[in-house]
């Protein structure tokens, strides 16, 4: 995890300033406070919290975390510890582009490591320095076209039998040429 | 195109109403655009369809590498891969007095015959679908289409007819074994979480299945949600709680969603909340979603992610049925094996007495020619099952199979005549676990495939207990060296008595898995682990 990166000023993970607009903004406090509305079962329903901010703004930052665990009448160590145990969760922003990899045992046996491998290495090769990740790439397990792996879905469309090559190609279209497009929030 | 008047009604249940495959696999292949494109047809004018809302969307019926699938039940006629440009012939088909579309039907690529429907098809034919009786039938997100065919009809008669000590009694009877990890006896589970002092206890629905090889659950919850809610509500009533929770996977985002809308579907109706069907009995169900660690389907780690926490394991005794969900009696049983009390408790109008929990839903994968979701009677072989209903080995020197995802046996082809039972895997020191069978073509290496499983416990390993947290890494380590040509003979040594004190010290299913994949391999591939030894590399290139 990230911590030390972001323990240097002040505040539980000092996080105050440079943690993401996102958190000083009062309509996150207001989304925050209508998720809870709708959890009537206490610390129950904090995964569920946690899963909705990550959907919304691709990661739940620590200072969101911060605020969180506030609502939740939790320590923000408790709940740093819920984020950096779930693979869903994730204090830094994920792509908003979601390229899936079956990482299913039947794909495994059809090659799939090997396209994952691949992807991932082509991805990070071409990640801006500083720049936020366009594509999320995830491992799956698994897609449900068992019959005809490796596949590998990338935003809601599947490609089977694909190659390590093909789906480099593919990964390498989606990155293009031009930076990342702003985030409107 | 012309299409003359069907002789039935497009609407009608059971009548011309095609059918598509809504499951997540036929969905990722393209089914929307061919239930888009039934649906712009069904507004047009002079279409039967436009009695009715279009075809009707159903549930996964397991045949998932044939998708997108699109059924005419009147006719019994299955047509596979099916795309959007192919539904105006379709529907000519359909309605019209055209011939059926050989193209579209499922060709058997063994043998190139063509099956019509679902009676002559091999994959169908083959199986015995109790719990999965209505996936694939059934529109997954109408209740009234469910009630139709029999949903909730267990519960009424459980609520109306039988006490809570006398539903136990039917589910011991049945000899109902947990469906997925080593097989307990459910109704005993039951008598324990019911006996258990306290004022509140849980129903815990588990579908965090811990295989990386197996859809059995998601198949069940994308086709039949309301068959695992009316489990959960009647084993509510039996064991005397107010509240169940139902563990999803995130990822399987369709089949949360239909969850939830069947949840929702039942509250309104009665089957579910305050005083269910007029009785005294409340229930509800809430679905939670596992935020992606696998955590193996390990019930402890699974009520420590239910409360909020991190999904680690905690040691057991007490176990999870004394002492469970925030100290109360819990009663947690996987997806399939709620799916199977409905089955058990329905009303007896054949009066047939107890019925044996009969059937194990497996999914089939790998070198085989037809793969998907299927549901088999205990007691079928291994031949049976790979030979017959999945279309047989794609090459002539299939290797064997790996049964049971981690925490399963591999298999040699000399071992076919094996059945799928519990007492028979018991024998291989294995569990049954989630019924996935991966078969393993000639070019598939067992290493790599202890290797995969291995990785697959290690990255989920809460890391509670050392044997597992470190253990499992230590035997990463040594199959990297075997998969590099770098091992030599003592590694092998060293590596099954790690994995044998891996397996009699780890706190959980987690880690005992991983350890008993490779015990399991070593003890049915030891020849091809000792081909990888002194540099001479994997024999089917797959490694390193």
């Amino acid at each position: 995890m990230q911590f030390t990166d972001d323990i240097t000023d002040s505040g539980f993970f000092g996080s105050e300033g440079g943690d993401g607009a996102e958190a000083l903004d009062p309509a996150v406090i207001e989304l925050v406070d209508e998720l809870l509305v709708r959890e009537p079962s206490g610390r129950e329903g904090l995964i569920r919290v946690l899963l909705a901010l990550q959907q919304t703004f691709d990661r739940v930052s620590w200072r969101v975390q911060e605020l969180v665990a506030d609502r939740f009448g939790l320590s923000p160590a408790q709940v740093a510890g819920v984020v950096s145990y779930y693979p869903k969760l994730s204090a830094e922003r994920q792509g908003r582009l979601k390229f899936d990899v079956c990482t299913g045992t039947a794909c495994f046996l059809c090659g799939g490591e090997g396209v994952l491998q691949q992807i991932t290495r082509a991805v990070d090769e071409r990640r801006p320095g500083d720049g936020e990740p366009i594509l999320d790439v995830r491992g799956q397990r698994c897609l449900a076209v068992c019959g005809r792996g490796p596949v590998i879905r990338v935003e809601d469309q599947a490609h089977t039998v694909v190659s390590a090559e093909v789906a480099e190609g593919l990964a390498v279209d989606l990155l293009g040429p031009a930076p990342a497009p702003e985030d409107e929030r | 195109m012309t299409i003359t008047a069907p002789t039935t009604r497009a609407g009608e249940r059971g009548a011309a109403r095609v059918s598509v495959c809504g499951g997540s696999g036929c969905i990722a292949l393209g089914a929307l655009e061919v239930i888009e494109a039934l649906k712009r047809r069904a507004n047009d004018a002079g279409t039967p369809l436009e009695i009715d809302s279009g075809p009707c969307v159903v549930g996964c019926r397991g045949f998932c590498s044939q998708g997108p699938l699109v059924y005419l039940p009147h006719l019994d006629v299955l047509y596979c891969r099916v795309g959007r440009d192919d539904v105006d012939e379709i529907l000519q088909h359909t309605f019209g007095q055209s011939e059926r579309i050989e193209r579209l039907l499922y060709s058997d690529p063994s043998n190139g015959c063509r099956y019509r429907g679902l009676a002559d098809n091999p994959f169908f034919a083959n199986q015995d679908r109790q719990v999965l009786a209505r996936c694939g039938v059934v529109d997954p997100e109408d209740l009234d289409h469910a009630v139709t065919l029999g949903a909730y009809d267990a519960l009424k008669k459980a609520l109306a007819d039988l006490a809570p000590d006398k539903v136990i009694d039917l589910v011991k009877r049945s000899g109902l074994q947990e469906r997925g990890g080593a097989g307990f006896p459910v109704g005993l589970k039951w008598a324990v979480v019911a006996d258990t002092p306290g004022e509140i206890r849980y129903v815990v629905g588990n579908g965090e299945a811990g295989d990386p090889g197996s859809t059995a659950d998601r198949t069940l919850l994308e086709g039949d949600p309301h068959g695992i809610v009316e489990g959960m509500a009647i084993a509510g009533y039996a064991v005397g709680a107010r509240e169940g929770r139902l563990f999803l996977r995130s990822e399987h985002s369709l089949a949360v969603a239909r969850a939830e809308r069947a949840v929702t579907q039942a509250r309104r109706r009665g089957f579910l909340g305050a005083r269910v069907l007029g009785s005294d009995f409340d229930f509800s169900i809430e679905i939670c979603e596992n935020a992606g660690a696998s955590m193996g389907g390990e019930e402890t780690s699974l009520l420590n992610a239910l409360q909020g926490g991190r999904g680690v394991a905690r040691p057991r005794p007490p176990f999870p049925a004394v002492s469970g969900l925030w100290g109360c009696p819990t009663l947690i049983n996987g997806l399939e094996t709620l799916a199977n009390i409905p089955l058990i408790v329905r009303p007896d109008r054949l009066g047939v007495g107890v019925r044996p929990a009969r059937t194990k839903v497996v999914s089939v994968s790998g070198a085989v020619s037809r793969s998907g979701v299927a549901e088999v009677p205990l007691g079928t072989s291994l031949a049976e099952i790979v030979d017959e209903l999945a279309g047989g080995r794609i090459d002539d020197d299939v290797l064997g199979v790996h049964l049971g995802g981690p925490g399963g046996v591999s298999l040699s082809t000399s071992q076919f005549d094996t059945t799928i039972d519990f007492g028979s895997l018991r024998s291989h020191e294995a569990n049954l676990g989630s019924g996935s069978i991966v078969v393993l073509g000639h070019n598939s290496c067992p290493v790599a495939l202890a290797r995969f499983f291995v990785a697959f416990c290690a990255e989920e390993s809460c890391g509670t207990c050392p044997p597992c947290r470190i253990g499992t890494g230590a035997v990463l380590n040594l199959l990297d060296r075997i998969s590099s040509g770098e091992a030599e003979a003592s590694d092998l040594c060293r590596l099954e008595r790690l994995c044998r004190h891996i397996r009699r010290t780890s706190l959980c299913e987690l880690g005992r898995n991983a350890a008993g994949t490779v015990i399991a391999g070593l003890r049915s591939f030891r020849e091809n682990y000792e081909s990888h030894l002194s540099g001479q590399g994997c024999p089917t290139g797959t490694c390193g």
